[in-house]
């Protein structure tokens, strides 16, 4: 079955009845998703939604003068595509305007401008139904998207876009990140306006080129979700970009496969909600698998830090009583449960000795261990005291801080405090030893 | 204690910025305090994390001994005027009524005792003329006065200000200060985060001095003291905050 | 005007059921709009087919009826999805925003694409037809009889008497939480009750008039009102007046046209684009007065 899966797939990309297609829908979605990268950091996500929409009435728009001049499948695409990005273009400058010299708050003119244009798309609509019901449902399929209605001409203008905004990104890289990272900044450096006029038009046509594969309602999610998803695995934007392209391109294939084949007998799914789809399961798999962030993996370093934690502090107390301790005094002192002891017990086997009778004894690798953790302790103390922190509150605080701090941070408040030899409870700090074999 | 609003390791966070650790303090009743500190050290965050406005990360507040809960409808917040949406289509004079909501019956409306009472606050806060203006058209420190005014109608035990005095003309800061001195004078509790050191020292019972930590509390001539002042004002680094940080990211898994 | 010189019985029922709507979703609109928050609408109107596909394929499941489609949903259904829905994609929005570093409009972005397809797939794949998702955004007012003026009868009944009763919360809460949090009142029963009647007047009016022009009502009336309006209850009174004048113009229009020409236009989406054009006119007097 899995064979036959990959077979498919592979059908798909060379087959001339669909590759036009899938490989269009496949350069189209790469593209959005870069788009989408830029606009994640810009943290507005909805920009899609608006040009996305206002573009309906353009559509159709174009669709009437084909149908005037009497404009062949070829033209009537074009005229889609310029028609669309008409009145993207003076939905979002109408956008610009009402919150900058009629300052309406962000919700409400990006709510006019999406309600506005569709509305005024949808009577559009209801003319051309009656004018010419053929070209009306080649207008309605963008709504939903539908890759079928591919030509290779537009696989030439997908290809041709997505080069020039390849070269772009290579070329503007860095002038991007500090754009899009301090506005304000960036103006200093003689970055700005031609940037983002430049960016807003690369957005206008990549979103109406996409339109055909995701279809005005879904675009906004294409666009957002392969840079999310990418978030949860890298930082570095670059790489952003790359994984962002990956997950798009998968998400268009998979999605043009299983609009073809999940419908079963004759029916076709609109790809745009397949394509969404996917990319959306994509992107909550980053949420709760993913490197950076990722839901599971927080989990299983929350745990790893608690017990790191609960090592660290039978070692403090086997250190300070100097003597051994059974197992139950240690799980009363940690206040931990069997499970819980048994994953200590684990962690904590090198640097102790188990005895008979169920108990541990400090050996001197744990010995050497413990003697750093109060070390950090105390040094920590002496700083809160200097900084004058609430007095009553220094031990508890160093309790927590004990775990995190860093060799840098040590060397730090060393430099800070000048070497200080005992703790404001009159402690002696034990002396920096060599470094245990366990990084911290 | 009944007569202290108790704060115990209150501590705030969001992801990557520390605001407040472990802040264990005690506001004296019927006293005029400040909450002072450099900027960006936490003192709109205290205020808003004691009222639930802010998630707190972890701490206990009690006030006379009740919880917020209890005690929420007698208390008045006078926020920044920053965060107002001053566009609001709304008259000066139902701003103010709108202080005694809490009073109003089920049908929201107001008693004669409160419609009379918003009359003369009008007057007193020289309101008076722009009564059925539009808050977009108010200056500054007219501004301020209104939100002031609404917490008077408010009829509070406790008043808590966020920065009155940003924004607003000589006049009106003086007025501002005369009636927290009014408040506190006639049994009432004043707590104001405030940025002017010297008005402070002048006009001001107890202070609260912060800088992400408590630094000190307790009467304003013993907090502003020249060592209390160079630690809060004049940190060195950030190796407080930082660690801190790294502590409660090790502990949601982050890093 | 003689009402019913004007127009024929059928047409004097879509007139009213699109006044029933418009008012209700105008209302509603003006504390979304005061709130800003009248983007929630957008995520909804992508959701609610969401919550339809689900109460499809359970009644699919369990009644076993054939001939079934969206379009024959009744009231108490109507209710049910309406809740599922809303609260679904707020749980979903919040949840992103609590466990992750995901924005506010990112984790919109995503939880309404994602519901909006799946619903769209799974209603494609039950009722084996590509149309019923495109009847959902440009509604059908010619599909409309007189049963359902009582179902819109009752939900601009259910906005109002709401409106009316809460007028004070509301603004109370709209202006400035912080109040409302200060006091004892039950804010979150208030946010409840007015999150449900948006769901349900936002899902009931996709039946009948669409998305387009729900989404239009919603927002545009109130900010039309706000540039000229001093109070709440102005804002309402001018949004109703306008409702009224713009409905009756629409109708007309399309009436015009129909009999004219032949050509049958969309009442919702002249509705709509007619709002927008007064607002335009409205802007340019306002920039007019400023200058002067």
């Amino acid at each position: 079955m899995i064979k036959s899966f990959f077979s498919d797939l592979y059908m798909l990309l060379s087959d001339p009845t669909y590759s036009v297609s899938v490989i269009g829908s496949i350069l189209s979605c790469i593209s959005l998703s870069w788009i989408g990268v830029i606009y994640s950091l810009r943290k507005s996500a909805l920009v899609a939604e608006v040009i996305a929409h206002s573009a309906f009435p353009g559509i159709i728009l174009g669709a009437f003068v084909g149908i005037y001049i009497g404009a062949d499948e070829k033209w009537m695409s074009m005229l889609f595509i310029l028609g669309a990005i008409t009145t993207a273009y003076l939905s979002m400058k109408k956008l610009t305007f009402l919150q900058e010299k009629w300052h309406k708050s962000a919700d409400s003119s990006l709510m006019i401008s999406i309600s506005a244009f569709l509305g005024i798309g949808v009577l559009l609509a209801s003319i051309i139904q009656s004018v010419s019901p053929m070209v009306y449902k080649d207008v309605v399929i963008f709504l939903y998207g539908r890759t079928a209605t591919m030509l290779y001409f537009h696989l030439i203008i997908y290809a041709v876009v997505m080069v020039i905004l390849f070269i772009f990104i290579l070329v503007f890289h860095r002038r991007i990140q500090i754009f899009e990272f301090d506005k304000t900044f960036a103006s200093f450096l003689g970055i700005g306006r031609l940037l983002d006029t430049f960016i807003l038009m690369m957005t206008l046509v990549v979103v109406i080129l996409g339109l055909r594969s995701c279809g005005i309602l879904l675009l906004s999610g294409m666009m957002a979700t392969p840079a999310i998803a990418s978030r949860f695995w890298v930082r570095k934007m670059s790489s952003m970009f790359i994984l962002s392209s990956a997950f798009a391109a998968i998400s268009a294939l998979l999605g043009g496969y299983l609009s073809l084949y999940l419908g079963g007998e004759g029916i076709v799914l609109p790809t745009g909600p397949v394509i969404t789809i996917v990319s959306a399961s994509i992107t909550f798999f980053s949420i709760l698998v993913g490197i950076r962030g990722g839901v599971v993996l927080r989990m299983v370093r929350r745990m790893s830090f608690t017990i790191r934690c609960h090592e660290e502090n039978i070692l403090k107390a086997l250190y300070k009583k100097n003597d051994k301790m059974a197992f139950r005094e240690i799980m009363e002192f940690l206040q931990a449960g069997v499970i819980l002891f048994f994953f200590v017990l684990l962690r904590v086997r090198k640097k102790v000795k188990i005895l008979h009778g169920w108990s541990l004894e400090l050996k001197e690798q744990g010995r050497v261990y413990a003697e750093r953790i109060i070390r950090l302790h105390r040094l920590w103390e002496v700083y809160l005291y200097e900084v004058g922190f609430a007095k009553g509150r220094i031990h508890v605080f160093a309790e927590e801080i004990e775990h995190v701090l860093t060799d840098e941070m040590e060397e730090m408040l060393l430099k800070r405090l000048g070497n200080p030899t005992h703790c404001p409870h009159r402690q002696k700090i034990p002396e920096k030893k060599e470094a245990c074999n366990e990084s911290v | 204690m009944d007569d202290e609003i108790e704060v115990s390791s209150l501590t705030v966070h969001y992801e990557t910025i520390a605001a407040l650790i472990d802040i264990n303090v005690k506001i004296k009743k019927g006293a005029m305090t400040a909450i002072i500190g450099p900027n960006g050290a936490g003192k709109s965050t205290f205020v808003k994390a004691i009222l639930n406005l802010t998630k707190k990360t972890s701490g206990v507040v009690s006030f006379f001994g009740k919880s917020f809960e209890e005690m929420k409808d007698n208390i008045a917040y006078v926020c920044q005027t920053k965060e107002v949406d001053w566009g609001f289509p709304i008259t000066v004079r139902e701003v103010i009524l709108m202080g005694s909501y809490a009073r109003a019956n089920l049908f929201g409306k107001y008693c004669q005792k409160d419609l009379k009472k918003c009359e003369l606050l009008l007057v007193k806060f020289g309101l008076f003329d722009k009564r059925n203006a539009l808050i977009s058209e108010l200056s500054g420190g007219q501004r301020q006065r209104l939100f002031i005014a609404r917490a008077y109608m408010q009829e509070a035990q406790i008043y808590i200000f966020d920065e009155p005095m940003a924004f607003v003309d000589f006049t009106t800061s003086e007025m501002i200060i005369e009636s927290m001195k009014e408040l506190r004078d006639s049994g009432h509790t004043v707590i104001c985060v405030h940025h002017n050191l010297d008005e402070v020292k002048k006009e001001f019972d107890e202070a609260i001095l912060l800088s992400h930590h408590l630094v000190d509390a307790g009467p304003v001539h013993e907090v502003l003291r020249k060592k209390n002042l160079v630690n809060a004002y004049q940190a060195k680094d950030s190796i407080l905050t930082d660690a801190f940080i790294l502590s409660k990211e090790k502990e949601c898994g982050l890093v | 005007m003689n009402l019913f010189n004007l127009f024929s019985p059928e047409e004097g029922v879509s007139f009213l059921l699109l006044l029933c709507f418009s008012i209700s979703l105008s209302l509603i609109g003006t504390f979304l709009f005061l709130q800003k928050k009248s983007m929630m609408a957008n995520a909804i109107s992508h959701t609610v087919l969401f919550g339809i596909a689900l109460l499809f394929i359970g009644i699919k499941i369990f009644s076993k009826t054939e001939h079934f489609t969206p379009l024959s949903l009744n009231m108490g259904l109507y209710i049910v999805v309406s809740v599922i829905t809303t609260f679904l994609t707020i749980f979903l929005i919040e949840c992103l925003k609590k466990y992750t570093h995901i924005n506010n409009d990112a984790s919109t972005a995503i939880v309404f694409s994602t519901l909006f397809s799946a619903g769209a797939i799974l209603i494609t794949l039950f009722t084996r037809s590509s149309h019923i998702g495109i009847d959902i955004i440009m509604g059908n007012l010619d599909l409309i009889h007189a049963n359902d003026l009582i179902t819109a009868a009752f939900v601009l009944l259910l906005c109002v008497t709401f409106i009316f009763v809460f007028m004070k919360d509301l603004t109370v809460f709209s202006f400035d939480r912080s109040v409302a949090h200060f006091s004892k009142r039950s804010m979150g029963l208030l946010q409840f009750g007015f999150l449900f009647l948006t769901s349900l007047t936002i899902t009931s009016g996709f039946r009948f008039i669409g998305i387009a022009p729900v989404l239009g009502l919603i927002i545009l009336p109130p900010v039309c009102a706000s540039l000229y309006s001093k109070s709440i209850p102005d804002l309402i009174t001018f949004s109703i007046y306008s409702n009224i004048a713009v409905g009756l113009v629409s109708m007309m229009i399309t009436k015009f046209f129909y009999e004219k020409f032949g050509i049958g236009l969309s009442t919702s989406g002249m509705l709509v684009t007619l709002h927008f054009a007064l607002f335009l006119a409205l802007l340019v007097k306002k920039r007019g007065e400023a200058r002067a």
